[in-house]
């Protein structure tokens, strides 16, 4: 390993439910503990912080807990910091402290992506959301039309590949089948009950093609990932998961007036940074917030073409636990919950130390893939252990 | 909006022009017709006084290459509603302002 190499040494989850009552700062905290025993490492020893997006004033819930107050509630001495949603997705918060440890700011980053959606949402008291009667910015162009949710803009890409491509209902079940056959094992997960095809073709549609179990739903949670300096990883006691490439992009954030999805060219920019290749990758974490965008993460990814994503996941044998390219394993959103973005990475690095437990993949996995957004925002990072 | 120096369409609504960087932009009338890119029915009823189902869709406008709308398409059942179709524009008034939605053209 070389001293410009950046890696994910320690990873750290919160409990993971609906409507907790734990603070979010205190599920924030869980989480770094977490992480800070894995590594071995001292909140001492941590010298900046990442998130996604930060403090979101008008909206707690979806980011109730800013970079300045968990710096400020642990003392961190930090010499660089970062939060905000001008990036390309959630993971982009940890290409903003990869690029940082590069450039010497920092040597051991925490990163961390926490929210309170479900909380919020019960306790409107604690967490307001403020209601105007008429609205500006991008939201003009969508909620006079109430498309009001990414359910609706997602559908339609989705429809755009029913229709284009034949993707079929069976094919797309395949995403939920699996996350929920995979959060069965997770004791964590938010879902523990296993899902039928049955039950998944009976469920309401929310969004043609889209149905209710296409959708992951709030949750509260935090998620952290210590990202640390070449030259800082002897420092820790667990075994370091190098970040081997990354690659991120913004179409035009305004949804509709993007030609196609910015995971597309965020995949094809991911294998230009690296000799790995797609045949070396030993499971892929990818956004499914909408199973949708899984599909589409795994056709930009080059593991099938263009259009083919539906016949590649079809049966589900292929990227089941035991199959060829095992698919979020930890459940994903869809079954351990709304975690939004980091769960994948954080996913990654567990199956790649084999601590994965009853849900471990087979064999020595050394290569994984994981993925956040996909839609006018996107971000991959290919993580190796050597 | 489109610009007046080299003819590109800039929407939404932008003081320049992304392909030129030209600040000659200007409002520019289009067609009211266009072509339905992709679309979604809706079912979930996102607040109470929600009427659903109802078709969300994207809309090519004619003549302005690169151009968008959002928009709901009215007065068929939402069953009938393609990629392909062609759609004519439909202003419905709320307040003072008139927001674009259509219909299919026979």
């Amino acid at each position: 390993m070389s001293a410009s190499d950046v890696f994910i040494t320690g990873v750290g989850q919160s409990e993971i439910g609906i409507k907790l009552t734990r603070h979010p700062l205190l599920l924030t905290v869980d989480a770094v503990r977490e992480a800070l025993d894995e590594a071995g490492l001292t909140i001492g020893q941590i010298d900046g912080v990442s998130t996604y997006p930060g403090r979101a004033a008008g909206y707690l819930g979806f980011s109730p807990v800013g970079a300045d107050e968990l710096v400020d509630a642990l003392g961190i001495r930090a010499t660089w910091y970062a939060g905000g949603m001008e990036i390309t997705s959630q993971l982009g918060a940890v290409v903003a402290a990869a690029g940082a440890i590069r450039l010497r700011q920092a040597r051991h980053v925490i990163c961390y992506r926490t929210v309170y959606e479900a909380a919020a949402i019960a306790r409107p008291d604690e967490y307001p959301v403020p209601r105007r009667d008429i609205v500006d910015g991008s939201s003009q162009w969508f909620a006079p039309f109430n498309a009001l949710s990414a359910v609706n803009w997602t559908a339609q890409y989705a429809m755009r590949h029913v229709k284009r491509y034949g993707l079929t209902r069976e094919q797309l079940a395949q995403i939920a089948l699996t996350d929920r056959a995979n959060a069965a094992l997770n004791p964590r997960a938010l879902f523990r009950e296993p899902l039928t095809m049955d039950q998944y073709l009976s469920a309401r549609m929310i969004s043609s093609p889209l149905c209710l179990y296409d959708c992951d739903r709030f949750t509260d949670a935090s998620t952290v990932l210590i990202v640390s300096a070449g030259d800082a990883v002897d420092e820790v006691t667990c075994t370091p998961i190098r970040i081997a490439a990354m690659a991120g992009s913004v179409e035009r954030l305004s949804w509709d007036q993007a030609e196609w999805m910015a995971c597309y060219p965020t995949g094809t920019d991911l294998w230009k940074r690296t000799d790995y290749k797609p045949a070396d990758v030993d499971t892929a974490q990818l956004y499914d917030g909408f199973s949708f965008q899984a599909v589409a993460w795994l056709e930009s990814l080059g593991f099938c073409g263009v259009g083919e994503g539906g016949r590649f996941i079809e049966g589900g044998k292929r990227i089941a636990l035991d199959g060829e390219l095992p698919l979020n394993t930890f459940g994903g959103q869809i079954g351990a919950g709304r975690l939004h973005g980091f769960g994948f990475a954080h996913e990654a690095v567990v199956q790649l130390r084999g601590k994965g437990g009853a849900r471990q993949i087979k064999g020595d996995p050394r290569v994984a893939v994981c993925a956040s957004g996909g839609g006018p925002l996107a971000t991959a990072l290919l993580l190796a252990r050597d | 909006m489109r610009c007046a120096d080299c003819a590109v369409f800039v929407h939404p609504p932008r003081p320049i022009c992304p392909k030129c960087l030209s600040e000659n932009v200007a409002p520019q009338t289009v067609a009211g017709t266009g072509v339905i890119d992709t679309f979604t029915v809706n079912h979930q009823k996102w607040h109470p006084a929600l009427e659903v189902p109802f078709v969300i869709a994207r809309v090519a406008i004619d003549g302005a290459p690169g151009v968008y709308l959002t928009t709901n398409i009215v007065g068929c059942p939402v069953e009938e509603v393609e990629i392909g179709d062609r759609v004519s524009v439909k202003f419905l008034q709320q307040g003072e302002i008139y927001l674009p939605l259509f219909e299919k053209m026979s």
